[in-house]
């Protein structure tokens, strides 16, 4: 039988990662609750005032009221995808809603990610849990081999355009060569090869001379 | 005089709020968004009491912490962190810190805090003024 103990740590990461933004949020809204109590007990007779300061906390409680659903929505869509060990995927909102997810993670480690727009987004028959962690995987892989504070940009190449994912750390002055060579020998590279054998990806390097992780979308079984 | 505040957290909606919130208490606040922000201003400016996020980026909040007790030695520090996890607790506890709080705290509560901190501070340093002239009358003879 099939199990998802390998899978563990990815899911307690992501969720942590998204907790600590819904208890931001939370705090966020708790204080601005706080400071209307404030602002009723301090000046009651000047209306004006009153007013407006009421409407300033107001409107941050209502921005944060529509973060945390944002928040909520984008877990209860990735703890959703357990449902099933074979869905079809959306590349595009998967990928999407997975940096949303992580961005406070990776902001820890000064890193930004970015996902460039996809007119056409591909979609795949697999495994939704092990995709995510394929690409999970392919995010620490390369935060663990550059240096910290560099940006990834994650490109979706549509069927036309070759039909992969792309990772790219964001670094112009990088040696590509030995990055790659760094990346390809890491002890994450063997991982990712190993999960992505067991939905029948292959992770490659882009080329060579240019430094990232690709994942092509043709199943191969 | 008003009690100067430093706090540093990446949440930038929180720490304006929570700042607003202190200085309707009568604290002078001022506020940066990570740890390196912290480290920097802590070089310039001498605050009664620091109020550290245990999660940032780059900096976290424990290692801002192990900086700036070497640039200020004396200057209490209080941690917050979103996660309940005692380890954090230690650690911040061990390198120095004055208490821990989890958020969201209770503005009143962290008021106490800060208050309780600045009144540390404030005998210890009394306590090193006595030393002082302690050794100064003792090696004049006095």
């Amino acid at each position: 039988m099939k199990t998802r103990d390998d899978a563990t740590a990815f899911f307690g990461q992501v969720t942590a990662s998204t907790t600590h933004e819904i208890q931001n949020v939370l705090a966020i809204i708790k204080e601005n609750a706080g400071l209307m109590e404030d602002i009723l007990l301090m000046n009651p007779d000047n209306l004006p005032t009153l007013l407006e300061n009421l409407k300033r906390c107001i409107g941050k409680t209502k921005e944060q009221a529509y973060r945390g659903v944002d928040l909520t929505s984008g877990l209860n869509a990735f703890a959703h995808t357990t449902d099933t060990f074979l869905a079809p995927v959306n590349v595009y909102e998967i990928i999407k809603n997975l940096i949303f997810l992580t961005k406070r993670f990776f902001l820890q480690k000064g890193i930004k990610l970015a996902l460039t727009d996809c007119n056409c987004p591909p979609s795949i028959m697999t495994d939704p849990v092990l995709f995510q962690k394929i690409l999970w995987m392919c995010l620490k892989c390369l935060t663990e081999t550059m240096d910290l504070n560099t940006n990834i940009i994650i490109t979706i190449l549509t069927p036309d355009t070759g039909n992969k994912i792309e990772f790219r750390p964001d670094d112009p002055t990088l040696d590509n060569g030995s990055f790659n060579q760094r990346l390809s020998r890491s002890a994450k590279w063997d991982d990712l090869e190993r999960t992505c054998k067991q939905i029948n990806l292959t992770p490659r390097l882009i080329t060579q001379t240019l430094p990232g992780i690709s994942i092509g979308l043709d199943q191969k079984s | 005089m008003k009690i100067k505040v430093l706090i540093a957290d990446d949440e930038k909606e929180f720490i304006e709020t929570l700042a607003q919130r202190l200085e309707i208490r009568d604290f002078a606040v001022t506020t940066v968004g990570s740890g390196s922000a912290a480290i920097e201003i802590v070089e310039k400016i001498n605050f009664d009491v620091i109020i550290l996020d245990v999660q940032m980026p780059e900096i976290n909040g424990i290692d801002a912490l192990k900086k700036i007790k070497k640039i200020t030695p004396l200057t209490p520090v209080i941690m917050l962190t979103g996660e309940a996890t005692v380890e954090n607790a230690i650690q911040g506890m061990k390198l120095g810190a004055f208490d821990f709080l989890i958020k969201p705290t209770q503005t009143t509560l962290l008021a106490e805090k800060i208050k309780q901190a600045h009144a540390h501070k404030h005998e210890h340093e009394e306590r090193i003024r006595q030393a002082e002239i302690e050794n100064i009358l003792r090696t004049r003879g006095w």
